[in-house]
């Protein structure tokens, strides 16, 4: 079984409730913090962060509801579930317009109390996966927007992939003039001779389908008729590969990819993220070449204008 | 309030008892809402999907269809618009689980005609603070993609402008560029602001806004402070301009210039319109630089293609 985690702090007047909650959730692994009143559980929430409140409605001083607004202001991440013997219409929608992502009846069973906060820890992780690549997104197009060099351009694309999809390693590939071949132009994480093994035959496999502008997900490389290079992927400690287009103005310019050391899925909100990513990076690699166009070909001209006054070759 | 000042949102009552909902309508219709009725989910579906509504508000126990699935269907099918439910059989099961499926709001019936004006209210201003906030994230992100999709000069400043207008949803904007040998402003690209107002001339970068140069943050100034605080007072009144507000482009420390925005009506910017206003202003800023350092080697190349003799320019054009 998987080893679970997080933090919860628990709010009942009453030792029995608090006790038993503890031993039953401290038995699932996670850690478990008690409080007899709000104020209590205000202050201790202040001092730690937490997953996850279970409370009472019915207490003396600070009633439940009063104690779920007080500290979803201190933490507004905070997850509350109410649990209460006295339940009624009327509290429950107070509740839940509080924010509460349950409302449940006491007495309940270990088993029910055990599902109940799994379900809402694995809702935790998916929204702060989602927020962390969000906000590992925005950090990434900042520095890419800050710098017109077309290496540094490449490299914090694909720096910033790994980081963002939490991958083994990454690639960004371009397509030659001729459109045939895809080169590998940047990558990390991997090693030189993976990266090296050769142009990719963009008729053939994986690229073909990146170069119709379709995601390709490859979940075990080494095994994989799709795959040009198994055995490189073998020994790299290649698993599984997802490759999206990079497009500019619906042309295909190249390729982006992640590679994983073991195998996986990747879920459909994983796949349109790094489409997303993949549509931002392309404009800004077209911006750096065609910066480093015209940096060029000012440097063409004023070689042409110098051979031009200078026909001998004296000075130059 | 009465009933004129509030805005015409439009409501789906959903209930199998004509009665009831007759009475529901006639509360919202009094109220200034228009109102629409079904008597089964699956004709209120279908209404939903041909017209647009702000609020639905069902009933649970009904003969075709759960009340739960068009809660369920609206929050799924019609971000756009709020879902409460009322019904007569209210259960703590029931509140709980539509609340959890998207319900804003679980009223048990009977109800005053007072409490249904309440929820509806306080429902409907949910809805429209949803939709706003979405509607700004979407133009924000929308905005930020078409700045990085240039490095033309004057693209990348005809959508500086552009989108800040709709960003901010403003009158007018403009950028003004410091030029740091004149210390003055110079207006480099400006929307929804009329010739004669552009022609005003270059500002003395010292005076216009020395405040926002030494803080660093937007700046707001409205009508009372036009007299103090701009060097052409009499013309932004002409302009029809209530309020400025003046937000630096930085790069590090460096301040390229200032993205203004103009209001024509009397407004406060608050903090969020403000925090908006400076991010997109970073990202701006960013664009705006990769497009001059663009713009200055093409006008090298083009300086030194003068002094090219042509029969060398039509050697490098074959």
């Amino acid at each position: 079984m998987e080893k679970k985690s997080g933090k919860v702090l628990v709010l009942d007047d009453e030792q029995i409730v608090l006790d038993s909650v503890k031993r039953i959730l401290e038995g699932e692994n996670y850690e478990v913090e008690t409080c007899h009143r709000g104020d209590e559980a205000v202050e201790a929430l202040k001092k730690g962060s937490f997953d996850i409140l279970i409370t009472d409605l019915k207490m003396p001083g600070m009633d439940g509801l009063q104690a779920m607004e007080a500290l979803s202001e201190v933490d507004p991440d905070l997850s509350m579930i109410m649990f209460t013997a006295y339940s009624t219409v009327d509290s429950a929608v107070k509740a839940m317009k509080l924010g509460a992502v349950d409302y449940c009846r006491k007495p309940f069973t270990p088993d029910q109390l055990s599902e109940l906060v799994a379900k809402v820890m694995d809702e935790r992780r998916a929204r702060f996966e989602k927020r962390y690549r969000e906000d590992t997104f925005a950090e990434i197009k900042t520095a890419i927007s800050s710098t017109l060099n077309l290496k540094d351009v490449l490299g914090l694309i694909v720096e910033g992939m790994v980081k963002v999809m939490k991958v083994k390693g990454s690639s960004l590939s371009l397509l030659d003039k001729t459109r045939e071949k895809l080169r590998v132009f940047a990558y990390h994480g991997l090693s030189r001779d993976y990266a090296d093994k050769g142009p990719m035959d963009s008729s053939k496999s994986i690229s073909e389908t990146t170069l119709e502008g379709k995601t390709v997900w490859i979940e075990n490389a080494v095994n994989d008729p799709r795959v040009q290079y198994p055995v490189e992927a073998m020994r790299e400690g290649v698993a599984s590969i997802l490759s999206v287009p990079l497009l500019v103005r619906n042309k295909v310019i190249g390729a982006l990819r992640v590679y994983t050391a073991v195998p996986r899925r990747f879920s459909e909100e994983e796949i349109q993220f790094l489409n997303r990513f993949a549509e931002q990076v392309a404009f800004a690699i077209e911006n750096a070449r065609s910066y480093e166009d015209v940096k060029d070909e000012y440097e063409a001209l004023r070689d042409d204008l110098w051979d031009h006054f200078d026909k001998a070759g004296w000075v130059g | 309030m009465n009933a004129r000042e509030k805005p015409k949102a439009s409501i789906l009552v959903i209930d199998d008892e004509q009665i009831v909902q007759e009475s529901v309508r006639r509360i919202l219709e009094e109220e200034g809402y228009r109102e629409d009725g079904a008597l089964r989910v699956g004709r209120a579906l279908e209404m939903l999907a041909s017209e647009s509504y702000d609020l639905v508000l069902t009933d649970l126990m009904m003969p075709d269809r759960s009340g739960m699935e068009a809660v369920e269907a609206v929050a799924r099918d019609h971000p756009d618009c709020g879902v409460v439910m009322f019904t007569g059989y209210a259960t703590v099961d029931s509140a709980v689980e539509s609340m959890k499926i998207g319900a804003l709001d679980y009223l048990p019936k009977p109800f005053t005609p007072e409490e249904l004006q309440d929820v509806t209210h306080r429902a409907l201003e949910a809805v429209l603070k949803g939709r706003r906030d979405r509607e700004i994230e979407q133009t924000y992100s929308e905005a930020e993609s078409a700045l990085s999709s240039s490095i033309d000069l004057k693209e990348i400043l005809n959508l500086i402008c552009s989108s800040v207008v709709m960003l901010l949803k403003v009158k007018a904007a403009a950028l003004l560029m410091h030029q740091k040998k004149t210390r003055t402003l110079e207006m480099a690209f400006a929307t929804g602001l009329s010739e004669e107002y552009l022609l005003k001339g270059a500002l003395d970068a010292e005076k216009s806004i020395a405040e926002v140069f030494y803080s660093g943050k937007p700046v707001t100034i409205d009508e009372t402070q036009f007299e103090s605080a701009l060097q052409h007072p009499e013309k932004a009144r002409k302009e029809g301009i209530k309020s400025i507000v003046s937000c630096p482009l930085k790069i590090g420390e460096n301040i390229l210039g200032f993205l203004r925005i103009y209001s024509g009506e009397q407004r406060s910017f608050g903090a969020e319109e403000m925090d908006l206003l400076t991010r997109f202003a970073e990202q701006a800023a960013r664009a705006l630089e990769n497009a001059m350092a663009y713009d200055r080697v093409r006008q090298d190349v083009e300086g030194l293609k003068q002094y090219i003799p042509s029969p060398v320019a039509k050697n490098m054009e074959g």
